[in-house]
């Protein structure tokens, strides 16, 4: 026992050593999750900003200059001007020098005329977003009498509107103040009221760049060995299989670990990201997490004889479908039942649904016990089964 | 079993078959190696010596045959196998980005050297390889002799009783393959067995006994004098500029046996060189090839190897240390 002990702590320390004698590799490790959280929260938004906007006022009335100053005083939206004829609004949206234009009918003031909304729907996100933006304004200044009321599918724009409509009143305050002869939606999101993206894209980046870490570095560095012919004289010592593999990722849960503390700490202290759940369950899940993605990266060097072999499978085997299959970027509800059933064997998908509980629910043990179970199974899965794969012969 | 094991030799291989797939390694090896000596497994390329030592250190198994390590199954009884062998690889297999030092803290941490051995034994070792003044450098900046003598030592961390070294001085120069095998002497001599496999025949005559291979299996097996003094020809050495071309041209002279090249000479064999002689200076004479010297010599493992297994002179034969330049990256 204290001889295992020892044999597994020399892996690890040399481990380490490998670690330390390749700073590149680790300057890269930390260096990366900090570019991807600047590049994913600065330049990657998705929420809407200053979308161009042109207006064709047919109506010329106190209600349509209150509409179209509503739309335009809305950070959403950059008012691009004024349009006298369908066409010219129309060049606009072709050419993209706008992305909605709205025809405002003659009558609109007496209520009655629908609106027009034209969106150009050529990048869905934006499209969609501008769409229900727009709406939003619109439902929260009629005519006199409700004028839009049928106008628009009102139920898919319940999101953005919340975006918006969340500035303006509290959650007390009536709406009875205005006419409502329409019906009327107060929306409140919670968690994320502003639906920052950088909220969402946390947590999602720590799965990723977890399972990154880990998969890849490990897989790596069980093909070196291989390749090298270093496990030849290793194997030839009284080590055994899970001495080597657990010597081997221990020093890598660690550097694991750091990622997810880096991440979340930049996210919390530049991007405003709260933490409300308890951080000591956030590191157990991270550590949880980790020796799922480990695993993986023993799987995969199982599979391998070289280094590059190692890198490839690593990519593919673990990092597209944290990112495809995750939630991160794709809904799960919306895919096929058969894709669905393929998430469920990706870590990533039930550790996102446990940092996102309790980074921005706030929730514990009793909320998230499923997915936890999940990846711990998962987990012993993949570390159990390479390990049982791995031989400590030659092949 | 206690006796069997106090007594029994370092290792013994019985009948063993191995194939990589459809190609055989082994076939049929059957091979004692007494304690307390060096002995050498000699034979080319592709003769199945690397097969057979990682046979022997529980590395591969068998395909048929039985193999003992001081009476002890490498398969079975893996872990007494693994604490009385010592074995150093063809390919360098320590780590290029550790230190002297640290490499051998990791070998000595597998196989528990205990804290406080430790640093005794790591002296004796350095001292021993006269790497002491390199603990500190990588495995990855030392020279080839400095680095197979490091590998040496790591193999020797938890004092084997039987050391396997796999080509342990390819790619080393003359002046270190020297003193490798000064220490393989002086190895043997604190009681630990080695067995070495060269390609090299005169390093094979350095050992105690040596067994020659070929194609997976066992040619002859002796002492080299036991060995060589069962060679059944004479032989005239001719030394010439051109001796892959004399060896094709003389071969078949009447009362020749064969002819091979070595190095920058030709060996004829016969059972009569005095009849020969004027026979060969002739057909050399007439095809054109320069002679330099002609002389009766005596014979050597390699003039041994081709006698029994003719079939590979023509690409083997000039193998030797000093030719040897080439990488022999396999």
């Amino acid at each position: 026992m204290r001889a295992s002990l020892a044999r597994f702590l020399g892996i690890a320390r040399k481990e380490l050593l490998h670690i330390r004698r390749d700073p590149q590799t680790l300057a890269l490790t930390f260096l990366m999750p900090i570019l991807m959280l600047l590049i994913y929260g600065y330049a990657i938004r998705l929420d809407l900003e200053h979308s161009p906007l042109v207006v064709r006022d047919c109506d010329r009335s106190p209600a349509s200059r209150a509409l179209t100053q509503a739309l335009a005083a809305n950070p959403a939206f950059a008012f691009r001007g004024f349009h006298d004829s369908a066409q010219r609004l129309q060049r606009d949206l072709v050419s993209g020098r706008a992305i909605l234009g709205v025809t405002i009918p003659r009558g609109y003031a007496r209520g009655g005329e629908p609106l027009q909304l034209l969106v150009d729907g050529s990048e869905p996100n934006s499209g969609t977003l501008a769409l229900s933006y727009a709406e939003a304004i619109v439902r929260e200044h009629p005519p006199r009498t409700g004028g839009v009321a049928g106008a628009f599918p009102a139920a898919g724009a319940l999101a953005g509107a919340g975006a918006w409509s969340t500035d303006a009143p509290a959650e007390s305050s009536p709406p009875a103040t205005r006419a409502a002869a329409a019906p009327h939606w107060l929306t409140r999101i919670w968690y994320n009221p502003q639906l920052e993206s950088t909220h969402f894209i946390v947590p999602g980046l720590v799965a990723i760049l977890m399972m990154m870490v880990c998969a890849l570095l490990t897989s790596i560095t069980i093909a070196r060995e291989k390749e090298r012919g270093s496990f030849e004289a290793l194997f030839v010592s009284p080590v055994r299989r899970g001495e080597i593999i657990f010597g081997k990722i221990l020093p890598y849960i660690g550097v694991a670990f750091l990622v997810a503390v880096i991440v979340i700490l930049f996210g919390t202290l530049v991007f405003g990201v709260p933490l409300r759940g308890s951080p000591v369950l956030l590191g157990l899940m991270a550590l949880l997490y980790g020796f799922t993605a480990l695993g993986i990266g023993v799987f995969i060097s199982s599979l391998v004889r070289t280094q590059q072999a190692a890198m490839m499978g690593a990519l593919m085997v673990s990092i597209m479908p944290s990112v495809m299959l995750s939630g991160f970027v794709f809904p799960i509800r919306s895919m096929p039942l058969l894709l669905q059933g393929v998430c469920w064997l990706i870590p990533a998908r039930h550790f996102l649904v446990i940092i996102r509980g309790i980074i921005l629910r706030g929730v514990g043990v009793p909320e998230l016990w499923t997915s936890m179970l999940y990846l711990l199974v998962l987990g012993l899965l993949f570390l159990g089964g390479s390990t049982l794969r791995f031989r400590t012969r030659l092949t | 079993m206690a006796d069997e094991t106090t007594c029994a030799p370092a290792a013994e291989v019985r009948d063993v078959h191995h194939r990589f797939g459809q190609i055989p390694a082994l076939r049929g090896i059957d091979l004692r190696i007494p304690r307390d000596r060096i002995f050498g497994l000699t034979g080319p390329d592709g003769a199945g010596k690397t097969t057979l030592m990682r046979l022997l250190c529980g590395l591969l198994l068998p395909e048929a045959g039985s193999l003992r390590i001081f009476g002890d199954d490498p398969i079975r009884q893996t872990d007494r196998v693994r604490r009385q062998l010592g074995y150093m690889p063809q390919r360098f297999a320590l780590y290029p980005d550790l230190s002297v030092e640290e490499n051998l803290h990791f070998y000595a941490d597998l196989f528990g050297v205990s804290a406080t051995e430790r640093p005794e034994r790591l002296e004796r070792l350095l001292a021993f390889s006269r790497l002491a003044a390199f603990v500190r450098r990588r495995a990855g900046q030392l020279s080839g002799g400095m680095r197979q003598k490091l590998a040496l030592c790591s193999a020797l961390i938890h004092r084997p009783r039987l050391l396997l070294l796999d080509e342990p001085t390819t790619g080393v120069d003359p002046i270190a393959r020297r003193e490798l095998w000064e220490m393989l002497r002086q190895i043997v001599a604190q009681g630990t067995t080695i067995l070495v496999a060269t390609p090299y025949m005169e390093e094979a005559a350095r050992c105690d006994s040596v067994a020659l291979m070929a194609e997976g299996r066992l040619l002859a097996e002796g002492s080299p004098d036991a060995l060589l003094a069962e060679y059944p020809w004479q032989l005239i050495a001719v030394r010439t500029s051109r001796p892959l071309q004399a060896g094709r041209l003389v071969a078949d002279l009447p009362g020749a046996a064969g002819a091979h090249a070595l190095g920058d000479r030709v060996h004829v064999a016969t059972a009569d060189p005095a009849a020969l002689l004027p026979h060969l200076r002739e057909r050399l004479e007439r095809g054109g090839i320069p002679v330099e010297r002609i002389a009766a010599t005596r014979p050597t493992l390699d003039d041994l190897f081709v006698a029994l297994f003719p079939a590979r002179r023509t690409e083997d034969s000039d193998r030797t240390p000093e030719a040897q330049g080439a990488p022999h990256g396999r």
